[in-house]
């Protein structure tokens, strides 16, 4: 910058005049151009016309003699002049007569130069010579002069005429040297401007420049931190004056300087306390993530930083600060099965605003893998932009290697009950089919024996075998429920028709046992249950009031409607009753309350099975006792709501005798094929035709047209179900009733078929009266 | 502050050079060389130069002037620069005192000069008493006196009347004239009328030279130009030589005879190469030098001149091999 200045006097002033010194020179050299142009024109036309007038003379004479060859002598010698192009003495026909060129005499003037014919005639009729400029060639002098000839004809007779003087004189060297002579002029004087211009920036040179160059140098030092500068400059003009004042600025820069420094000084203190401040909390900061294994950090998106404490790196297995962090090398430690998560979460965070908040695994730098709960929150902004996410990381390896004792643990139990309920699902299944041959065969021979004695056998293996086989359908329920198998069919019921159904089914049994049973529900209450399962719970009841009865006791059944949504049903028995330390165990599955001494037959899990089969149905079930008086079993189930009453009240019809009945049945349990193959041949009016698989089955009952068709659902080529449907599709056999057999009774597979058109469903083991009731019906 | 300084000097000296250059862009255009001539078949090649545009009519003007003696005349007053003379007139101007340069022979008569004479008069010996029409120039005195020598006659016994070229056909045909000394074309015209050649230069070879001369002055400025002038001499020369009808054609129109007169005219004369130029003027002893003193005698006999001339310093061979710049 100081340099500037001293260009611009010692160079600038100086390059200005000389600029003005070669645009004066440019003016002068144009001016005198111009002038020497006018002048040359001037002095050539009165040369011109000098010449030719002397010429003009002497061929007047010289052509009035008849002296041809003198008048060429005297114009090749007037030619001589180089800025002589073109002189021609021409005749009345404007043919050439004399030239400068002899090679043009005799021949047409016109075609020679810029002569022109009509201005010859023009000039010649006038008597008038006409001289001037070419209009296309400003340098050319073009004169036409009369000129009378006395030439003498063929016969030699002197004939007057006029003639025609033509020239035509090039100007253009002239002009030449003069403009040359113009640049010489115009040279000489920008030099002498050139050298007024040195003279000039030497002037200022040592007047202005270099002394300014002593100020500029004294500010270049103070710039540069000198404060001892002081300038001394001699004279006694504004630059001296300057230079004082300069020197009582730099005092007054020297003061200043002193104090500002003292100030910095106290705020360079208060820094390094304040540093101080912020180094310790920082240090506590640290030390509390490092006690919680938290770390926190900054992902700038604008510029990609990405900041961690020191707490992350250690979590990620870095010494504090030793890489750079990065969302990318995060990402890196992520476990690989968590990456698309982690990066989701992320994602989401920023696209929602969102505080993203998960667990999941790293694998850290030492290749340890820890669970860390990650937290963050994106930023935005003003245009909702995100620009930045912050957040927190977690180990939490610990807790989750707990948290995963515990679920294994959990997990472990949960698939041991699974197998508990898997194993006794298998077992009940298995336990039936043995069962079915017992008890069918069992049925068959209370028809052919006669003997009292192995009569009352007969009927104990039966019983025996009932007894199993209801300990078996509790026990598979039971599994059912808790392996979360057991369907149910819900529906709105009437209740007193199932309460009715129930006791007729256990009337006999206590009248064995001399129980009078009272039922005193006669409600047409309408509950949402299943009818199947109410049946089973009340005859659970029912029994159980039976079995633990005293001698000619009575049993108690009522209906309370307790509010509008449940209906009670009450159970009481005149028994012992029930401890109230014991009523907790009571629905507790293989808990018999030490009745198992007592000579009573029971599972322990009838109660068990009621719970749970009614909490299933949305119901409670409960007992409440008084020793020795008795106790009362109670559940309660959700009334229908008035509008789901359904249609039928349900009653049985009446049984039709089944005279002559041809019977299809579709088997492939050879064992099940002959039971009922025993039953039936106990009924002569009765015949059985029978197939081993679904097609077979099919093509008899096209065959045969049989009156009924019982059909195993589980069949080796076709499942039941499509046999049936191929029945109602089939002309022939779409009327006839079709009654399934199967040992898989699951309710909604029964409504099913019922759906489907079958008359109704019997489940294995087959009961005989069952069967025999559906036949007839 | 001698950065400033030097600074400045720097700019001043651009301006400078920018100015000087921009004077070299501009140099004058000169007027262009003025060379003067007159009808000769000798001299005809410098015209067919510049019809062909060889010369340049912005480098060399031709004057056309109808006569030898006018031809002269002009160089001896300085209206000219370059201009063709015999070796005689050349002599005379040197001993005039015209500082001058020869540049070229530009041909060696051998027939172009001669005597003609009207019918009746059979040869030289007839000259007696008759009237003889010369040319107003040294050599129309030579000639004059070698007619005589060889006729054995007195200046005495001839009528001399001294005349420029232009005039002399007119002259013979008014009668005025029973002998005619001239040159080309005006022989040619001569014989047409009538008259027939009794003397001519072939008997006296190698004594009439026509060469191209220069003011030592305009030598001395202008040698590119006159090397110009050289080289553009040989170069139609040349072209003559390898297209000797279009050259006739030309020039012939201009000496106002056919075509073949000038085929003919061209025997009377002897055009010397670029090397016999050398040879007559240059090495050691210049061929020119004997002739030169030979007719430089005969003048001093003739009273033309007072002495003798030194032709040798005049004579130029820088321009027979020379290299336009």
């Amino acid at each position: 910058m100081p340099r500037r200045l001293k260009y611009r006097f010692s160079a600038l002033i100086p390059a200005l005049l000389l600029v003005s010194s070669l645009l004066s020179g440019i003016i002068q050299f144009n001016v005198s151009v111009s002038q020497a142009h006018n002048e040359i024109r001037k002095q050539a036309t009165e040369r011109l016309q000098l010449d030719i007038t002397r010429l003009q003379n002497i061929l007047y004479n010289l052509i009035t003699e008849g002296g041809l060859v003198d008048a060429r002598l005297n114009l090749s010698v007037t030619a001589m002049d180089p800025s002589i192009q073109t002189l021609l003495l021409t005749n009345d026909n404007d043919i050439v007569i004399l030239s400068n060129h002899y090679i043009w005499e005799n021949s047409k003037a016109e075609s020679i130069s810029n002569y022109s014919n009509q201005l010859a005639h023009s000039v010649r009729e006038h008597n008038r010579a006409s001289v001037g400029f070419s209009d296309s060639n400003p340098m050319m002098l073009t004169g036409t002069y009369p000129v009378i000839l006395q030439l003498e004809n063929e016969q030699g007779v002197p004939r007057k005429n006029m003639g025609t003087l033509y020239a035509e004189v090039s100007i253009e060297n002239e002009f030449a040297a003069e403009r040359n002579e113009a640049i010489s002029r115009s040279l000489i004087l920008s030099a002498i401007m050139l050298g007024v211009a040195a003279i000039v920036a030497l002037l200022l040179h040592l007047l202005l420049s270099r002394r300014l160059s002593h100020l500029t140098s004294a500010a270049e030092e103070l710039a540069a931190g000198n404060l001892n500068v002081n300038v001394d400059l001699k004279g006694n003009d504004e630059l001296t004056t300057l230079g004082d004042s300069f020197n009582d600025m730099v005092e007054r820069i020297r003061q200043d300087i002193s104090r500002r420094r003292k100030a910095e000084q106290d705020l360079r203190d208060f820094n390094e306390s304040l540093e101080e401040a912020v180094n310790e909390r920082t240090e506590q900061l640290e030390e509390a993530q490092q006690i919680a294994h938290l770390g926190n950090w900054h992902w700038d998106i604008m510029t990609s930083e990405v900041l961690w404490s020191n707490e992350v790196y250690r979590l990620l297995g870095y010494e504090p600060r030793s890489v750079t962090a990065s969302y990318d090398l995060f990402i890196e430690h992520v476990h690989p099965d968590d990456i698309a998560i982690v990066k989701e979460s992320i994602q989401k965070s920023l696209d929602t605003g969102v505080l993203y908040a998960l667990d999941h695994r790293i694998r850290s730098a030492d290749n340890i893998e820890k669970w860390v709960h990650s937290e963050g929150k994106a930023q935005y902004d003003k245009h909702d932009q995100p620009i930045a996410v912050s957040g927190t990381i977690q180990d939490i390896t610990a807790r989750k290697q707990a948290e995963q004792g515990l679920i294994a643990a959990k997990e472990e139990a949960e698939n041991a009950n699974l197998a508990k309920s898997l194993f006794l699902s298998r077992m009940s299944h298995e336990l039936r089919t043995p069962l079915n041959a017992i008890l069918g065969f069992g049925q068959v021979m209370q028809f052919d024996i006669k003997d009292e004695n192995q009569k009352n056998y007969v009927t104990e293996i039966l019983k025996a075998g009932d007894h199993l086989l209801s300990l078996i359908e509790d026990l598979l329920d039971l599994s059912r429920i808790e392996s979360g198998r057991l369907t149910l069919s819900v529906r709105p019921l009437y209740i007193n028709q199932i309460i009715n159904e129930s006791v007729r089914i256990v009337k006999p049994s206590s009248m064995e046992y001399d129980i009078q049973i009272i039922n005193d529900c006669d409600t047409q209450a309408c509950i949402i249950a299943d009818s199947t399962r109410v049946k089973q719970i009340l005859l659970n009841l029912l029994n159980n009031a039976i079995k633990y009865n005293r001698e000619s006791g009575s049993i108690y059944i009522e209906c309370k409607q307790q509010d509008t949504e449940f209906l009670r049903i009450c159970v009481t028995d005149t028994g012992k009753g029930i401890d109230p330390e014991n009523i907790q165990h009571l629905f507790v599955p293989f808990e018999r309350l030490g009745v198992e001494h007592e000579g009573i037959d029971g599972t322990g899990i009838g109660l068990a099975l009621c719970k749970q089969l009614i909490e299933l149905m949305a119901g409670r079930i409960g007992v409440e006792s008084i020793p020795d008086k008795g106790s009362t079993f109670w559940f309660e189930l959700p009334l229908a709501p008035v509008d789901e009453l359904p249609d039928s009240l349900g009653v049985t019809p009446e049984v039709a005798k089944a005279k002559g009945m041809r019977v299809l049945y579709i088997e492939d349990n050879l064992a099940n094929l002959r039971v009922v193959e025993a039953i039936f041949s106990k009924f002569p009016e009765l015949t059985l035709i029978s197939a081993t698989n679904g097609t077979h089955g099919i093509q008899l009952a096209q065959d045969y047209r049989p009156d009924k068709i019982l059909l195993d659902i589980n069949l080796p080529d076709i499942n039941g179900f499509e046999v049936l449907k191929q029945f109602k599709e089939d002309e022939r056999t779409r009327d006839i009733p079709v009654i399934a057999i199967s040992a898989d009774a699951m309710p909604l597979e029964i409504q099913k078929g019922l759906d489907a058109g079958l008359q109704d469903y019997l489940t294995k083991p087959i009961k005989l009266g069952a069967l025999i009731d559906a036949l007839k019906s | 502050m001698t950065l400033n300084i030097s600074k400045l000097s720097l700019t001043g000296t651009l301006v400078l050079i920018a100015s000087l250059l921009l004077t070299a862009c501009s140099e004058t255009p000169r007027d262009p060389l003025r060379l003067a001539s007159s009808p000769w078949p000798g001299y005809e090649p410098l015209y067919l130069a510049r019809d062909l545009g060889y010369l340049g009519e912005d480098r060399v003007r031709l004057f056309e002037l109808p006569s030898s003696d006018i031809t002269m005349e002009s160089f001896r007053n300085n209206s000219t620069d370059l201009a063709t003379l015999t070796l005689d007139e050349t002599l005379e101007l040197i001993h005039d005192g015209t500082a001058m340069r020869i540049l070229l022979i530009l041909d060696i008569s051998n027939g172009g000069d001669a005597v003609l004479a009207k019918p009746g008069i059979k040869d030289v010996q007839d000259i007696k008493g008759k009237r003889i029409s010369i040319v107003n120039i040294p050599l129309g005195i030579y000639m004059l006196s070698r007619l005589l020598d060889s006729a054995g006659l007195e200046r005495s016994d001839v009528e001399v009347f001294p005349m420029p070229e232009s005039k002399q056909l007119a002259f013979y045909e008014k009668g005025k004239a029973d002998v005619v000394i001239t040159f080309e074309p005006v022989k040619t015209k001569l014989l047409e009328k009538g008259a027939h050649v009794i003397f001519d230069s072939s008997d006296i070879p190698n004594e009439i030279f026509d060469l191209l001369v220069v003011h030592e002055d305009v030598y001395q400025r202008r040698r590119d130009e006159i090397c110009h002038v050289v080289n553009q001499w040989y170069r139609t020369l040349d072209y003559m030589q390898q297209n000797p009808e279009q050259a006739a054609d030309a020039i012939s129109k201009r000496l106002g005879v056919t075509p073949q007169d000038f085929i003919e005219m061209l025997d009377g004369i002897k055009l010397p190469s670029r090397k016999e130029n050398i040879n007559m003027l240059g090495t050691t002893s210049p061929g020119i030098l004997e002739p030169a003193k030979k007719l430089n005698d005969i003048m001093v006999h003739e009273k033309q001149l007072m002495r003798h001339v030194d032709i040798s310093s005049t004579l130029d061979m820088s321009f027979a091999e020379c290299h336009e710049g």
